[in-house]
Order: structure tokens, then sequence, then C-alpha cells
């Protein structure tokens, strides 16, 4: 009896131990994410590298007090989920919160980058967020291949000017702008993507629309 | 005593002294899956993006549509198999009955085929590879072969 009491405690008792660990080394691996409740640090200054610039891609309020950096790749299918998060929240709390959107181009995705170009040169006509859009949607449909052809339908959907966009693509400006804002998420300790900052803090990355509106409320409040 | 005896190595029938280690190695096997079920499952409740050195990905891989049942994550229904399988192993070590180990790679089976499915997944559909998720389908894999020498050791 006591041998089996032995042997089932001290199963048990490893279990909890394991359990244990394993949040503690998740909530240890969170690091700087753990401060993501807005607070009294509402007030600090937000670095100049968070600050939005002209040439950001920006939807929303320019003067709004919650400004949200969003660090996004076009192939990731996290970046898919919160780039709808983002639509709905724009088009909800649009007059309060600036959506910044900047380009952080895995290498692990091979159209990633392609995809990012054609976004901005959608945006060279004023097209960004329509291309955005587009491309997140049917994100699964260009990641298996062919990705050029279908980029340049949404382009024809889009009426946007062929020619105009062709040499737009072969800016050196546009991939400059891309890799300026890969370089600005690297200075930033970006390591994953979409990486979040709220007014100028990295936050965690909510896990629902609900949980991402109730996080962008605690700013406003 | 139960009839089966309770010494590892006198026990003929039950299984012997070899049956003894093939089960701390399955249970060891299960342990290393179970601690890396808990930390995927830890990251989905905290909503942290898993960190990953070796290869890129999990972050994609973990925040993808295909790492959760509705609302349940994959890596919670990997915590309750390792947990099952340990649960197995210990109750063997208590009662030494062979019984324990017959219908074994009925759940072990399955299991290697949904890690495989998920590792065709992170291959073929998102495209990005998950240490921790490999790593459980090494486990995976690894259980069910020894669930097979078990089940030959001890009922034959």
């Amino acid at each position: 009896m006591k041998k089996r009491v032995l042997i089932w405690g001290g199963f048990i008792a490893l279990l909890i131990i394991i359990i244990l660990m394993m949040v503690q080394m998740v909530s240890m691996d969170s690091g700087i994410q753990e401060e993501n409740v807005a607070s009294e640090n509402l007030q600090t200054e937000i670095p100049d590298i968070l600050q939005p610039k002209p040439d950001d891609r920006k939807k929303g309020n320019s003067n709004a007090s919650v400004v949200i950096v969003k660090y996004s790749d076009f192939q990731c299918p996290a970046c898919r989920f919160y780039a709808s998060f983002d639509d709905h929240l724009s088009t909800e709390m649009g007059e309060d919160v600036l959506f910044v959107y900047r380009h952080f181009p895995l290498r692990s995705f091979p159209y990633t980058r392609l995809a990012a170009q054609y976004a901005e040169a959608a945006g060279e006509q004023g097209k960004f967020w329509e291309m955005h859009d587009l491309i997140y949607i049917n994100q699964q449909y260009w990641s298996q291949g062919g990705a050029e052809d279908v980029f340049r339908q949404f382009a024809e959907m889009l009426e946007l000017d062929m020619d105009q966009l062709r040499e737009d693509l072969t800016l050196p400006e546009l991939n400059e702008r891309i890799q300026s804002d890969y370089q600005s998420g690297v200075d930033l300790g970006v390591n994953a993507v979409p990486t979040l900052f709220i007014n100028g803090r990295q936050v965690r990355n909510p896990n629902s629309l609900d949980a991402y509106r109730d996080l962008i409320r605690s700013y406003l409040d | 005593m139960s009839k089966s005896g309770r010494n590892p190595v006198k026990s003929g029938i039950s299984g012997n002294n070899n049956t003894f280690y093939w089960v701390i190695a399955f249970f060891v096997v299960a342990l290393i899956g179970f601690g890396d079920a808990v930390y995927l499952t830890a990251t989905h409740y905290l909503g942290i993006m898993p960190e990953c050195s070796v290869i890129q990905g999990c972050d994609i891989v973990a925040m993808s549509e295909y790492s959760t049942i509705g609302p349940v994550p994959v890596s919670l229904f990997g915590i309750l198999f390792y947990a099952f399988m340990m649960t197995i192993s210990v109750a063997w070590f208590d009662t030494r009955k062979p019984v324990l180990f017959r219908y074994l790679p009925f759940i072990t089976v399955p299991a290697f085929l949904f890690s495989m499915w998920l590792i065709y997944v992170m291959l073929f559909i998102i495209r990005a590879l998950c240490i921790y998720c490999l790593l459980s389908a090494a486990t995976t894999t690894i259980l069910m072969l020894l669930s097979f020498r078990l089940r030959l050791l001890t009922v034959g």
C-alpha cells in the first residue's frame, strides 16, 4: 500500500513540477511582453523609431491618441488574422486610433517580399490598403504558387495603371522603403511577426478580436 | 501482493526485468512529450509566441488556424495523450498487469497518424516548421514503436 502511494504520489508530483516549470519558462520567454496593460506609463514619450513617419502606410486618424505600429509579413498566416482584426477595428475605432503598417518580410517565405513590393507599388497609386487587403484575404491561394500572376490580377481589379505599376516595381526606393521598415524592426528587436507596438510599447499579441479591442480600449480610457 | 507479483526480476508472467526498462523508456519519452505539449499550450493560453532558435516558424505554426481544433489548442490534446501514456506506465509499475499494454497500439497508432498529418500541414500548407511540434511528432512516433514492443513483451 505504501509503495502504491509512493508511486502515484511521485507521479502526480512530477506532473505538477513539469507544468510549473513550463509555465515559468513561458512567462520568462515573454520578457518585455509582460507589461501589456496600459498603465501609468501612458504618458511616456514614444521613441522616434516608433513615431509615424510621413512615408509610413497609415490608416485611421493621424491625430489619434493611440498609435499602433505593426510589423507584419504578407505570407505569415498569423499576420492574416491580425490584418483582418485591424480591418475590423479601423472601421470601428478609426477616429481614435492610427494604424501603421510596417514591412517585416521573413526570409522563410518565398513570395512575401514580392507581395510587399506589389503593395508598395499599389500604394504609389494610392491603393496600398486595397492591395494589402486583397493580398491577405487571398493569402492561402497565392502562397501555393504563381503569386506574381495573382498580384497582377489584383492590380487589374483595383484598376491600377499597369504601365505605371510595372515601372514603380523597378524603383529602388520601393525596396529601400521595405528594407528600412525591416531594419527598424530589427533595431527594435522584432523577431516574430506580427509584432505590435501600441504608443511606443511592445505588447503581447492579443489572441482574439475581442482581446485586441479591449487592449486598445485600455489605452483610450 | 497481487498474483502477478510486484518484483520485476522474479515475475515471469507479466514482465521481466527487460520489460521494466522498456516501460521506463516509454515513461521518459512520454514525459518529454508532456513537457513539450505543456509548453506549447502555455504559450497559447498566455498569448505568447513560442520562442524558437533552431528552426524558424514556431510563431507561424503556433498561430495558424491548424493549431487549434475549434477553441481547443492541438497541444492540449497532446497533454492528455502523454499524460495518459504516463498513467499507463505508472499503473504498470503499480500492478504489473500485462493487460495494460494490450490495447496501447490502438491509441498510439492514431496519435502517430495525427502527428503525421500535422507534419504534412506544416510542410505543405503552412510551409513553416516548428521545432516543438517536430519534437512532439518524434515522441509520438517513438511511443508508438515502444507500445508495440511492450505489447509483445507483456502480452506476447
